[in-house]
């Protein structure tokens, strides 16, 4: 397809749910991860378990959008229906769940993302959602892929306001010492504008690969710090036309349940 | 023992002004009939426990009856919209500044474990960087306290047990005696019905104490833990009870518009809450909505 003929948004879906191994178990955050999901599940990994916090786990498509991964509208596609402490304080902590991916509003240059309020803690210009198990996620999270849907700076700002999900804290060893165990941690931001890992060292993500068409010094006017460029800049290659068939039709099915689409 | 009473008796008889109380339900399964009455006997200055703080705690809040509140999160699923009354709350005190004491998810699941199973505290998932170690206000520097694993010797974060005085769960189907029983997906429900020093239960349906002992595994509390029995059918709408119902999401989106303004949400409010006698009055209101939202079998 002509670069021209989607968005930055629907490559930022496509390009997550092609993270999805199939067959492979995964926990699905809240908001762009259960799309991204159904689009894996549908173009190339039918054999998922996606795994909520509501103690519910899917295997197979659900043909209507869900309100939350606990919306009890997948109950016919479900294979387990426990409680909480089976998926989030079991499966995802235990560390059976290869992948987990979760909404990342706002994420810093060390991959802290901030869902609970914009400005000071106790007065806030904006206060937002709060954790639910969005921290969890950060602790326990074997490979965590977080999704953007942001291309500015407010969404990728040098230092988040509030650490809501922890990604690796202040850089270097620091999530380490805080008591985080060295096998969990982010392992990339796929967003709009394009896709960021993290040095292994000093643990700061660097731009690793971009959409077709997409230019870099753009990119580093969407980040709030000095963004590093990977030696070997990845080219995301077109999107099929029949993949960006499925992602449009899981984001209209998505609006068709009231859900925000940017763009819409 | 029959513990059969109406909502307006139950709530009357157990929740007082000053106190703690938990409303059960991780999106599903969310005690409304139970906060609607709270809200119509105008209880003030009470502590909300919830597992999602969700539309339910939102409205709680915007009606100026819980001072506290502690919760992983207060939102709208829908859309996701903003939860408009915690925000008025949180960022201009309208109609009064709540303390908001959060968890992450995981870690409020352990202190209800430590409640529900008389453990001094439970340890929990590494917190330590987060904003949820670091802001601490109702339960000060007990709420997360960390200590060296006396096995590894790693860092290991511990929460005491979250007691609430009266837990209030709506369930499926309840007998007389308050065997409550829940099938489906259980989010928070088994876990946060069990942590509380007082229990109250709403059911779809009571049936006879011979139906339960049938199917003993669906029951997620015994008649023995529990003080009174509600018969209160679509009791979680707008939110979803499996077999029952699915969730409205059409009011949910309605919620938010009418919720974005101080007017808006009062008018809500009166319509669905203040202006009913019960949740009998509700669903008239509901009307036909109901046949819509009703479970059906699917393949």
């Amino acid at each position: 397809m002509d670069s021209q003929d989607y968005t930055p948004f629907e490559m930022m879906i496509l390009t997550a749910a092609k993270q999805v191994p199939n067959g492979d178990a995964l926990f699905v955050g809240f908001h762009w991860p259960m799309v991204a999901s159904r689009v894996a599940r549908r173009l190339h990994a039918p054999d998922i378990y996606c795994v909520y916090e509501g103690g519910g786990v899917e295997r197979t498509y659900c043909p209507v959008m869900p309100n939350t991964g606990a919306d009890l509208i997948l109950s016919p596609h479900l294979a387990f229906a426990g409680e909480t402490y089976d998926t989030l304080c079991g499966f995802l902590a235990a560390g059976h769940l290869p992948l987990s991916m979760i909404d990342a509003p706002m994420v810093d240059r060390y991959g802290n993302i901030n869902s609970t309020c914009i400005g000071p803690y106790r007065q806030p210009k904006a206060r937002l959602a709060g954790s639910g198990g969005a921290a969890d996620l950060g602790a326990n999270s074997r490979k965590l892929i977080m999704l953007s849907d942001r291309t500015t700076k407010d969404g990728f700002p040098a230092r988040v306001d509030y650490i809501t999900t922890p990604g690796y804290l202040d850089g270097f060893d620091s999530r380490i010492k805080a008591g985080f165990r060295p096998d969990t941690g982010p392992e990339m931001i796929i967003s709009s504008l394009g896709v960021f890992k993290f040095d292994p060292v000093s643990k700061e993500a660097y731009l690793w690969a971009a959409y077709p068409g997409a230019n870099v010094e753009k990119i580093r006017t969407g980040v709030g710090w000095e963004l590093k460029v990977a030696d070997k800049l990845v080219a995301i290659p077109a999107p099929r036309a029949e993949e960006m068939k499925v992602v449009r039709e899981e984001l209209e099915n998505a609006e068709s349940r009231l859900w925000k689409i940017p763009g819409r | 023992m029959n513990k059969l009473m109406t909502m307006k008796e139950a709530v009357a008889e157990y929740i007082k002004d000053g106190q703690s109380f938990l409303i059960s339900g991780f999106s599903i399964n969310q005690g409304y009939a139970f906060a609607h009455e709270i809200l119509r006997q105008k209880k003030k200055n009470l502590t909300l426990i919830r597992s999602s703080g969700d539309i339910l705690a939102d409205q709680m809040i915007g009606a100026g009856c819980i001072s506290r509140v502690i919760s992983p999160y207060v939102w709208n699923p829908t859309g996701p919209s903003s939860a408009y009354c915690f925000r008025r709350s949180i960022e201009k005190g309208i109609p009064l500044k709540i303390e908001l004491e959060e968890f992450s998810f995981g870690s409020f699941c352990m202190a209800i474990y430590a409640a529900a199973h008389g453990l001094p505290f439970m340890p929990t998932y590494p917190l330590e960087g987060t904003g949820i170690f670091q802001h601490r206000s109702i339960l000060g520097p007990d709420k997360v306290r960390i200590i060296e694993s006396p096995f590894s010797g790693e860092k290991v974060c511990l929460v005491k047990p979250l007691v609430p005085e009266v837990s209030l769960v709506h369930v499926q189907r309840a007998d007389p005696e308050g065997n409550a029983q829940m099938w489906g997906p259980l989010g928070d429900v088994r876990g946060t019905a069990n942590a509380g020093k007082i229990v109250i239960v709403a059911a779809e349906e009571i049936v006879d104490q011979a139906a339960i002992l049938k199917e003993p595994y669906k029951t997620i509390i015994p008649g023995f833990r529990v003080s009174a029995v509600v018969h209160e059918p679509w009791g979680a709408h707008p939110s979803d009870v499996f077999e029952h119902y699915y969730r409205d999401i059409w009011f949910q989106a309605a919620y938010a518009e009418a919720s974005k303004t101080l007017e808006g949400f009062q008018k809500f409010m009166d319509e669905w809450v203040y202006g009913v006698e019960n949740r009998a009055e509700y669903l008239k209101k509901l009307g036909k909505k109901k046949e819509e939202l009703r479970w059906r079998k699917q393949n």
